[in-house]
């Protein structure tokens, strides 16, 4: 046998095919569609029920969200006490989550408890009390997270960052304050529940093992749900961001770090540059490989890690610069992402980094469809932004056909960082 | 039932394969059985700042990054008191990428000073986001601290001090090398829709070659039993006290050891737990409180504790704990509340095992403990538990003098 080259990389492929897998849909008899991504290995579920609802929808900041926390304490039938121990008797989880843009109940289980839970999760729909004594203890539980929260350093910059991109008003920017909880009372919560959740449309995503018996069950338990039409007009929303936010710096002596975030407001999934925009992002600050990983955390030893992100809501989209960095390193990290910035606006992308990133970003994309959950999450992602399967393949597409020229076209149309919003939270 | 197969390689290297047909991709799990408590009482930290300067080129790839995203992969790895892991997804097409890679890295790395002195730096900072800078960040440092004496569990992974980091040479760097980056001290296993064929002619490929080393005979000192309750009092401008009690109790691999574990679920797992449920709901004394085991190799420990509210005293506080605890050491714990128990640990059990990855890495951390079909133990060894045990586990573990009770006091 000959000698081992160990300085020759074994032959690979470039992934040249994405292999979509949509979910199965069906309609229940109130309208809701069902969703379902049958597959796997284990005898597990998760059953996601979305709602138009969320911050956006809100009339009184915060209803959304401390509709969602007290969902699971107390209904008609049942304390808080008793809803928790009858789901964790089945070993399974319900969250409730309040989004930006929607409102979401999901339940992971073993598909043989599923039936138990669809008669608690119906009851939880139909009945929910939002009892005096449970909101005072979230009340109280929330303040003094809050006020934990509140010597993080990476948790003041994020909330510092929203509220000054889209201003305190935004449902984006808008703060989960001192005040905020304070004030929160139960009728605000009944009204936001009333008007957006309790009988209101909603779709279902199933994934995992979901056979006809489960889906059977689904149909019984939530397709005689009662759905009415909304009472208050959905169109009638509409926020505008802030046009010239403000830098934020605050001086913590004693603070080791510093937590830094620039950012910007940026694209939609929708526009037409967003996936050139993605790549241009990835070779910034995406990935493991990216210039500012490798400027700042590996050539200069500054921080555990920063990165670059595109986080994009269904009505707007930021984009955030963000690192822990040691203290009197900030102004220099700052200094050194202006010049990555610049770089990219300057210069075109050379071929090997290009390959590199391109196929390692279709690498990424060939496990998107991986397992049932993953392809929930996939399907997801369209349903909030009301898109459809040709997202990914031209998402997919785009990637491999993306140029340097393109790059550098997009850089200098979008990566000003120079105007972005600088938030230094530590010193500098 | 997970499936899988296992082979040895003539220098040692234990391979396992575990086939599934259903993914495009493949997991490629590399766990050296080498830990924080291999590491000199005085060059603490090691494992884990070796593990970042595995990243920093081996003999013949200048970038291991770089050649593993050029062919769609992904990769991490995260050390522990007991091993350090590292781990790899990758278009199952390209799986040789990742033998090449890892071979190569086993095979010697480049001991760049450079990366030595940049890594240095990168773990300091890695100690202040997560242990310094943060309110409560540096529970894990005092407590393991203070519930060891002798043990080398007494240290956490990123070291006692960020001195040691500050110290540590390049003669280290290569004598840990050598002494436990070898293919007899490691568990490879490769998990995805591949032949067992293909992974035996791919590891004899790649890592057949490399010589085995001499052989680690692991020593640790025995912690002794703790004979007197111990108490520690940290003063720190936190917005609310805390208190945290850790009990020394048996290792991974001791028959009651799941007993011990659904003793802590029955004490603090979830909000309908006794601790939660009462603590936290009835009571309102804590703001947050669970009960866990660390699941180590060796005798490790159960950890009780939270976060206490505003108004409420250190003295209430812990008084409360007790007596939640109280009705555990005299009455057996009841079916339902077993069968609860027993419920989510099956649940956990099944939703962490349907990414391939967590497979993979499962497989490699019982093939260390020295018994793979373990794996597929692990839910009847739940089921079998009674609450007979449960009371057994409580009066061994639940005694005053065996526990280490740790105060965050604002005031």
């Amino acid at each position: 046998m000959a000698a081992l080259n160990r300085s020759q990389p074994p032959e690979f492929q470039v992934i040249e095919h994405l292999a979509i897998i949509q979910p199965e849909v069906e309609s229940l008899a109130n309208g809701a569609q069902l969703y379902t991504v049958h597959g796997g290995v284990q005898p597990v579920l998760r059953l996601e029920l979305i709602f138009k609802a969320g911050s956006w929808y809100e009339q009184v900041s915060g209803s959304s969200l401390f509709a969602a926390k007290m969902l699971l304490e107390g209904t008609q039938h049942k304390s808080s006490a008793q809803i928790h121990a009858y789901i964790d008797q089945f070993g399974a989880a319900i969250e409730c989550s309040s989004g930006f843009d929607s409102f979401s109940i999901t339940v992971y289980s073993v598909a043989k408890f599923l039936e138990p839970l669809l008669q608690l999760l119906q009851e939880i729909l139909q009945t929910p009390v939002f009892a005096e004594e449970e909101l005072e203890h979230i009340q109280k539980l929330m303040l003094q997270n809050l006020s934990v929260n509140l010597q993080k350093n990476s948790y003041v910059a994020s909330q510092q960052m929203r509220v000054r991109l889209f201003g305190a008003h935004h449902p984006y920017g808008r703060e989960m304050d001192e005040a905020t909880i304070q004030q929160m009372n139960r009728e605000v919560i009944d009204e936001f529940y009333k008007h957006f959740v309790k009988q209101k449309p909603f779709d279902i995503i199933a994934s995992g093992w979901i056979g006809d018996t489960e889906k059977k069950l689904i149909h019984q338990y939530l397709g005689n749900l009662p759905i009415e039409p909304y009472t208050k007009s959905l169109a009638s929303f509409s926020f505008e961001p802030l046009t010239n936010p403000e830098a934020y710096l605050v001086d913590k002596p004693e603070s080791l770090q510093s937590s830094l975030r620039i950012a910007t407001l940026t694209l939609n999934k929708k526009h037409p540059d967003y996936f050139s925009l993605v790549m241009l992002n990835e070779i910034f600050g995406g990935y493991f490989g990216s210039r500012l990983m490798k400027n700042i955390r590996e050539d200069k030893g500054f921080t555990y890690g920063i990165y670059s992100q595109l986080a994009n809501q269904k009505n707007a989209g930021y984009w955030v610069i963000g690192t822990d960095v040691k203290r009197e390193f900030t102004q220099q990290t700052i200094d050194e992402i202006h010049k990555e910035a610049r770089l990219l606006r300057q210069e075109l992308v050379p071929e090997e980094e290009l390959t590199t990133v391109k196929n390692y970003f279709l690498g990424s994309m060939a496990g998107m469809f991986a397992t049932p959950f993953k392809t929930a999450d996939r399907f997801k992602n369209l349903y909030l932004n009301e898109l459809d399967y040709s997202y990914y393949e031209l998402f997919f597409d785009s990637i491999h056909q993306i140029t340097a020229e393109e790059i550098l076209r997009t850089a200098n149309l979008y990566l000003n960082t120079d105007t972005m919003l600088e938030i230094v939270i530590g010193g500098k | 039932m997970l499936q899988y197969r296992h082979f040895e390689l003539a220098n040692g290297l234990q391979v396992y394969l575990h086939e599934d047909s259903t993914t495009p991709i493949a997991a490629f799990n590399l766990l050296y059985n080498v830990g924080s408590k291999d590491e000199d009482p005085h060059k603490t930290g090691f494992a884990h700042l070796f593990e970042h300067l595995m990243f920093g080129g081996s003999k013949h790839i200048a970038s291991y990054d770089g050649a593993l995203q050029k062919v769609g992969g992904e990769n991490n790895a995260f050390t522990t008191p007991d091993l350090t892991n590292y781990y790899i997804t990758l278009p199952a097409a390209n799986l040789e990428a990742a033998f090449w890679l890892e071979s190569d890295r086993m095979l010697s790395l480049s001991f760049d000073p450079e990366v030595l002195e940049v890594q240095r730096k990168v773990v300091i900072e890695e100690f202040k986001q997560r242990y310094l800078n943060q309110p409560y960040g540096d529970i894990w440092l005092k407590m393991r601290n203070l519930a060891y004496q002798v043990h080398p569990y007494q240290w956490a992974t990123i070291g006692k001090d960020i001195s040691h980091i500050e110290k540590a040479t390049m003669e280290d760097v290569k004598s840990f090398f050598y002494k436990f980056y070898t293919p007899n001290n490691a568990f490879l296993v490769v998990a995805g829709n591949v032949s067992l064929e293909r992974v035996r002619y791919l590891a004899e490929k790649w890592f057949g070659d490399i010589p085995a080393g001499a052989p680690y005979k692991r020593e640790l000192p025995k912690e002794p039993a703790q004979l007197q309750a111990r108490r520690e009092i940290v003063k720190a401008e936190v917005p609310l006290k805390a208190i945290y009690k850790t009990y020394h109790m048996e290792g991974r691999n001791a028959e009651t050891y799941y007993a011990t574990d659904l003793l802590s679920d029955v004490l603090g797992r979830g909000k309908a737990s006794r601790l939660y449920a009462q603590l936290v709901k009835e009571l309102k004394i804590f703001n947050d409180i669970s009960a866990f085991v660390l699941g180590s190799v060796e005798p490790g420990l159960m950890v009780i504790g939270g976060k206490i509210n505003q108004e409420t005293s250190i003295e209430e506080a812990e008084e409360a704990i007790e007596k939640a605890i109280a009705p555990i050491l005299e009455a057996r714990v009841p079916q339902d509340e077993l069968t609860k128990v027993k419920n989510q640990a099956e649940s956990s059990l099944l939703m962490g095992s349907v990414e391939i990855l967590n497979r993979a890495m499962d497989l490699a951390y019982f093939a260390m403990l020295g018994k793979p079909e373990a794996i597929n133990q692990q839910s009847e060894m739940i089921q079998a538990v009674e609450p007979q045990q449960i009371f057994d586990a409580a009066q061994r573990v639940l005694r005053a003098e065996n526990c280490s009770t740790l105060i965050y006091d604002n005031e």
